[in-house]
């Protein structure tokens, strides 16, 4: 019974840090201005976040089948965002103009980068 | 209180905390603004519903829930892929594809051209000059990116 009570308590704290992690990247997507910041904070949820929940659910997994396919999902995830992500970060460069104006770099003068961002053919 | 009814207590409220994040990600797909904050709030919805059926299938310790997850987390992928992949040029000289629905965003591939641009300016304005005009330059030649100038390796301020 003891046992029992202890897996229930490391599945409880498993999940919660998903839970968390999950509401992190929540918040970013909401919090953050520039987009691949919010694209970063997508990504705790999607690493992180399914983790974290899926070790959970392998503590108190019934069976041996269970964990196994609880695994797979967390390989394909692991496999599967950081592309997803790269081809999101690829069409927001391709599509946004005005991306050089979010950026705050220290070689480049904000001033500079909206009047080139800004200028016509 | 049972082992049971902990383990009931602690699926249903991370199921209705999974609700309440999809409904967030849901309004913020609706609110945008650009395309890709709606691309990206759907894998994420994508990612959640997964975590969702992975808590379903302990709660009720059916393991072909977990199936149903995979096959969720292929068709998801490949829905993000096909989305980001349309909207990118494959050359970038042409004009990128352009679906109906572009209020507020801008689908040209002017973001590639200003690239040299703001080099230009930024040599001006903080160094003193121009940036050196090597081969590796992307300012050597024209300013066309797809004729090989090196402009992939200044693009992000390395």
């Amino acid at each position: 019974m003891t046992v029992a009570w202890i897996r229930f308590a490391f599945t409880a704290i498993f999940l919660l840090l998903s839970l968390l992690s999950f509401t992190t990247a929540v918040l970013g997507v909401y919090r953050f201005h520039f987009i691949l910041n919010r694209i970063h904070a997508a990504g705790i949820g999607d690493t992180m976040g399914l983790f974290f929940l899926l070790l959970s659910m392998a503590i108190s997994a019934p069976s041996l089948n269970h964990i196994l396919k609880l695994s797979l999902i967390c390989l394909f995830f692991w496999c599967s965002s950081p592309v997803s992500t790269h081809f999101i970060s690829q069409m927001e460069f391709y599509t946004n103009k005005d991306i050089y104006s979010s950026i705050k770099r220290k070689d480049i003068p904000e001033e500079s980068a909206d009047r080139a961002c800004r200028q016509k053919d | 209180m049972t082992l049971e009814n902990a383990y009931q207590i602690l699926y249903g409220g991370a199921l209705v905390w999974f609700a309440l994040l999809i409904g967030l990600m849901l309004i913020r797909s609706a609110i945008g603004p650009r395309i890709c904050d709606r691309i990206l709030s759907i894998n994420m919805i994508g990612t959640m519903v997964i975590a969702s059926i992975a808590v379903l299938s302990c709660l009720f310790n059916e393991s072909y829930l977990t199936d149903i997850a995979v096959i969720y987390a292929l068709i998801s992928f490949v829905t993000v892929l096909i989305y980001a992949r349309s909207s990118i040029p494959k050359n970038p000289d042409r004009q990128a594809f352009q679906p109906e629905d572009t209020a507020g965003n801008d689908f040209s591939n002017e973001g590639i051209m200003n690239d040299s641009r703001v080099l230009r300016e930024a040599g001006k304005e903080s160094q003193g000059g121009p940036l050196p005009d090597g081969p590796m330059s992307p300012l050597s030649g024209s300013a066309q990116p797809s004729q090989g100038d090196g402009g992939e390796e200044r693009r992000w301020g390395q």
